[in-house]
Order: structure tokens, then sequence, then C-alpha cells
């Protein structure tokens, strides 16, 4: 497992995936991306990913639907995950946070960067509780070092891979 | 008074049994036979006699006085006097004969209503026996109505309300407090599936409403419907024949002699068609605003990561401005047609027809994807008639339309394949086909292609982009002309899009 954390970004529009990546990728973070649900899951099974964004609608697999596979299988510890949609109001957003246990919901037009801050939070917090001593955080998006890094591969335990 | 009273008797039948003769003798004695109206009363006529018998009495009197000699002339005086009164008494009692009858009369019914019609009427030509038998009359009438005629006319109204009620044309049931079927409307009926002409009576409607068995909402909706709230409005799903019917439910308690509820009286209305459009337009404005997020979303991400990247190199500065420009056109592009999409929705779509030359329109068509094509290293080829006749159409929206067939070709053929336009005619119609040796589109998805927002699953898993609109907006615009758009496709093997297009232009719609 690799130091820096990845994060797994499945989207199915080609023009926000480069950005989104390349925004997530300047703060410090390795990215891999996945253009459907499908090709995310599978993604997910080799393990090896900390955190994951997903989009909400996606030919063959959209983001709930991955989500409720992801949490069917009930020996797989799925990464924190943040789920991006372009519905509106008509999208009961609080269910799905409680159901799936999201770190966040977000609705498009949204800010990479603020997609990055909060991955970059969320990484850094969960380093501090698996209370792994770690040197006072920098704020994103400055460029941020991780040498606290290491201590990830004991929070996120092999994902998957006897699942897949 | 014997006399008179034979007279009477003797009219009565002819006054009672026939009802237009009453009427005529009503009217006629009044206005002909009596015009003195100042003819003095009965009591003041006989206190005048009296009066006048006095006065010749106390003649008779003086003047056999005055010649108390002559006693033949005294005796005759006397004589007189009393042949005078003896008159005058015979007069009066004929005078006061009418008035002893009606009197007479009265005291035989003993002044009760009930006993009224066995009160007969009198015979004479004098106001007042005209008086007493117009009451007589005015009284047999009243209680007539009341007695006979009466059930006749309300027989009649029941019978020509009932008539109107089966007549409208609202799908009404009346029906017990706890929901039985009295009575039921032809609509009803068959909304519902019921013969009409069987009887309906003691079924349950609240079972035909699907309301009797279900979970806590239907028994929620029950009870409400059940419930002593005069009036209820509802809307309500059922499935019936395996269709779903949305219905509107007006529910109002009728009222019983003392207040209490007597019955309940329902409307229901069919409202699927309205529920149906409604949800298409709210389908269509969901889907819409998620289209139109994403190029928003992307102008903003890339506008953003420019704004934020100090040290952005060359390259991807521009291709970042490459990507905000292209993103802007698509948003462009988007907002046009669902202006349009949405003028179709409407039907409000003008189609501004001249005379037109499909050659020239097909080959614009087909170089402005030439590019696109070379650089995917696929064949363009086109293979078109010498001459085509002119169609008669909006030119803009025909070469949108042209440019989306050949686009969509392009676009979802691989690498390398290749691409034919072909221009013709076809008995009265210009055909023209746009076939490629693509993927191929599924049989069960063939027909939904044309639908808006749709995209294919082949489409839909490819990098390509695309919003599900182009082939809803060619297929409009063809129909538009009064022409057609048909696929013919096999998976693996290629699509073949075909326009068809009405010769000299007679448009179905009449545009």
């Amino acid at each position: 497992m690799s130091s820096t954390p990845t994060v797994l970004i499945i989207e199915d529009d080609p023009v926000f995936r480069r950005v989104l990546s390349f925004t997530v990728a300047k703060s410090g973070l390795a990215v891999e991306t996945a253009n459907d649900g499908q090709f995310g899951f599978e993604r997910l099974m080799q393990g090896g990913i900390d955190f994951m964004v997903t989009d909400h609608q996606m030919p063959r697999c959209g983001g709930v639907e991955l989500l409720q596979r992801l949490k069917d299988m009930s020996n797989y510890q799925r990464p924190p995950a943040i789920l991006c949609t372009a519905k509106g109001l008509e999208l009961d957003s609080e269910k799905l946070r409680n159901d799936f246990g999201l770190t966040e919901i977000m609705h498009k037009p949204f800010s990479p960067r603020k997609l990055s801050e909060v991955i970059a939070e969320h990484v850094h917090r969960d380093v501090h509780t698996a209370d792994v001593t770690v040197p006072a955080l920098p704020q994103p998006p400055a460029p941020i070092t991780f040498p606290q890094v290491t201590g990830l591969g004991s929070m996120f335990p092999p994902q998957g891979c006897g699942d897949g | 008074m014997a006399e008179s009273y034979g007279e009477s008797t003797f009219s009565v039948p002819d006054t009672v049994g026939n009802p237009e003769s009453r009427t005529e003798v009503t009217h006629a004695p009044a206005a002909a036979d009596f015009p003195s109206r100042s003819q003095p009363l009965v009591t003041t006529r006989i206190g005048s006699l009296f009066f006048l018998v006095a006065l010749c009495a106390l003649a008779c009197g003086v003047a056999a006085s005055s010649l108390p000699q002559l006693r033949n002339f005294q005796s005759m005086m006397w004589v007189a006097t009393v042949a005078v009164c003896s008159l005058s008494g015979l007069l009066s009692m004929r005078s006061v004969r009418t008035l002893r009858t009606i009197e007479t009369e009265l005291l035989r019914n003993n002044g009760q209503p009930t006993r009224w019609k066995t009160v007969r009427p009198i015979v004479g030509r004098d106001r007042i026996t005209e008086s007493w038998n117009e009451l007589l009359r005015e009284a047999e009438s009243s209680s007539s109505i009341s007695t006979e005629r009466a059930p006749a006319s309300l027989d009649q109204e029941a019978i020509t309300l009932a008539r109107a009620m089966r007549g409208l044309p609202t799908a009404w049931v009346i029906t017990d407090l706890d929901g039985r079927l009295l009575f039921i409307s032809p609509p009803a009926c068959s909304l519902f599936s019921l013969p009409e002409d069987a009887n309906h009576i003691g079924r349950d409607l609240l079972d035909l409403l699907g309301l009797r068995a279900g979970d806590d909402s239907v028994i929620a909706k029950r009870q409400r419907f059940l419930s002593n709230v005069r009036m209820i409005q509802e809307r309500h799903q059922v499935t019936m024949e395996g269709e779903r019917i949305h219905l509107r439910i007006a529910r109002s308690r009728l009222d019983g002699r003392c207040g209490d509820g007597e019955g309940m009286a329902w409307i229901l209305t069919d409202v699927t068609q309205q529920e149906l459009a409604t949800k298409s337009r709210d389908q269509f404005l969901l889907t819409a605003t998620h289209e139109l997020r994403t190029p928003l979303n992307n102008l903003q991400a890339y506008a953003e990561a420019l704004q934020a990247e100090e040290n952005l190199e060359v390259d991807r500065q521009k291709e970042f401005c490459n990507v905000i420009v292209s993103e802007a056109h698509r948003l462009g592009r988007l907002v046009d047609q669902l202006l349009t999409v949405g003028q179709m929705e409407a039907g409000s779509m003008v189609a501004n027809r001249h005379e037109l030359e499909l050659l020239p329109m097909v080959q614009y068509a087909t170089d402005q994807m030439k590019a696109q094509a070379d650089q995917k290293g696929q064949r363009l080829e086109t293979d078109f008639a010498a001459k085509l006749p002119t169609v008669f159409g909006d030119r803009d929206k025909l070469q949108a339309a042209l440019v989306n067939l050949v686009g969509n070709a392009v676009k979802y053929t691989q690498p390398a394949g290749e691409i034919v336009v072909r221009c013709g005619v076809q008995d009265n119609w210009v055909r023209i086909d746009i076939q490629d040796d693509g993927p191929g589109i599924e049989l069960d998805e063939q027909e939904k292609v044309f639908e808006k927002f749709f995209r294919g699953s082949n489409a839909a898993n490819s990098e390509q982009r695309g919003n599900g609109l182009g082939l809803a907006f060619t297929r409009e615009v063809a129909r538009m002309h009064g022409g057609e758009v048909e696929l013919h496709s096999e998976v693996g093997k290629g699509s073949t899009f075909t326009i068809r297009l009405p010769i000299g232009g007679q448009s179905r719609s009449g545009i």
C-alpha cells in the first residue's frame, strides 16, 4: 500500500472527472478514477482505496446502487464516501447520509476545491482518531505533505480483498 | 226554502264535475249579468221596505182618521195597510232567502273544514249566490290540490329529476353511511366496468375503490371517507383491470330529516390524463435542470481551478480555457434544445416554411461532420440522386435535424467505421438514409431512442456525451413537416436512420 492515501473518483462525465482528479491530486492525494459504478465497484474490490467520491447518476450502476451493493456485503468495510449529485431538492439527502454513513453529499454545481478540502480534512481527522502520532496539520488546500500517512495502512485494513 | 234546496241539489253534479264549465260560470255572470255594482245590500233593502210599509200604514191611518164619516173608506184603508204589510213581509222573505240558505248550509257542516265539501252551491243569479258558489269552488279546489293532485305531480317531478340525474355526464354514486351503493350513475358504472342495467344496490363502493383492505394509509383514508365530516375532497389511485387510474373523489354527507346523516353522495372524476401530463412535465423539468447543472458544474469547476492555481503550466491553462469555452457552448446548445423541446411539448413550435432544395442541405450536414469523421479515421460516403424535388420546409430546423443524424452516426460509430449518406425519391417522398456500421441499437431500445432524454445503453456507456434530445428533436421536426424518422438497426451490424419528407411538403398537421 502506498504511503499516500488514495482517493477513487467515480464520475461518468469525463470533463468533470478530469477537473476533480486534477484538484484532488493537487492537494497531495493519490487519485484513481472510474467512469461508472460498475468499474468503481471492481476497483474497490481490489482494495487500497482510502476514500471514495461517487456521482449519483451514472450509466450501468449509479452511485446509490453502488453504495447499496457495498453495504450489502457484510464483511466489507467501505472507505468513507462522498456522493455528488446534480439532483436538487428532490433528493432526500438526510436519509442517504444516514443510510450509508456518508461523509458528505455535494450538490452540483460545487467547487472541486471544497471537495478536496473535505477529503483532506476527513482523511486527517481519521488519522487523529486512530491515535497515530501526527504533527499539527497544515490547512488545506496548501500543498500538503503527508508524513503521517504511514499510519493509514493500519486504518484501512486490506478492504475487500477477500470479498472481491 | 224547500224549493231552493231542490234547485240547488239539482245543479250540483254539473258544477263539481266539470272544472272548465266551472270557470266559465265564474267569469260570465260577474262580467255580463251583474254590471250594477251599486245594487243595495239585502239588509238595507229590507230596512227600506219596512220604512216604506210604515209610511204607507201611517198614510192610510191618517187618511182613515181624516174622514171618520166614510166607514167604507176607513175599512179600505185598513185592508190596504194589512196588504202592504203582508206584501213587504213576502218581499223581505224573498230577499233573505239566499242568506237563509247559506246559514243553513253553514250550520249543517258545523263550521268544520273537513266537511266543507259537503256544502252545496245554491242556484240563483244574484251576486250573493254567485259569490257563495265561488267561495265553495275555491275551497273545493284548494282541498283537492293537497289530497288528490299532489302525489301525481310529485311523482312527475321525481321522475324528471331522476332522468336528469341519470343523464348527468358525471360519475356520481349515492351510498348509505357505510359506503354501500344505493344509486349509481351510468358513467360511474363504466368507470368501474360494471354493467349498466344490472342491479348494484348494496355493493360496497369502498371495496370497488380498493379501500377495504390494505395498509395503514388505506385504513386512514377509508376512515376519512366514512367520517362525519360534511365535505371531503381526496385524490385516490386505484387499479382497475390492470390499469392504474387516478381519481379525484368528492364526497358529501346527505342530511336526513332531523339533520342526521342519511347517506353520502360521491362524485368520482378520472384525472389520469392530467396526472400523467403533470408527471411528464415534472419529469421533463427535473431532467432538464439536471442536464443544465452538468455543464454549469464544469464551468464553475474549471474556472475555479484556473483561479486557484498560481503556477499552472501554460498548456494546462489552455486546456482548462478550452473546456470552459466548449462547456459554455454546450450549455448554450442545451438551452436552445430545451427550448425547442419545450415548444414541441407545448405544440407551439413554429415552422418558417419555404421551398427548399434538400441536396445542398444534406451535403452541408455531411461536410460539417467530415472533419470529425476523418479524425476518427471513418469513411463518410455520400450517394446522392442527381436531382431531388423540392420540399416545403423550415431550413434551420431541417438542417439541424440532418446534422443531428449524421453527427450521431459519426459520434457513435467506432474509429475506422463506415458511414453512408443516401438521398433519393421513393413514391411521394424524399428519402434520406444515414447508414453506419457502428454498434447498433438493442431492439427494445429502438423506439425509446426517440424519447426525450433517453440514451441507449451503448451510447450511455460510451465515452460520448449527449443529452438524449437530438433524436427527439429530429423526429419532431420530421413529423412537423408531415414526414417521419425510422430506424433499422441490428446490434453489432450497425444502424440506419431514414428520414422521409413529403415532396412539395403537404403537412399532415397543416402547419
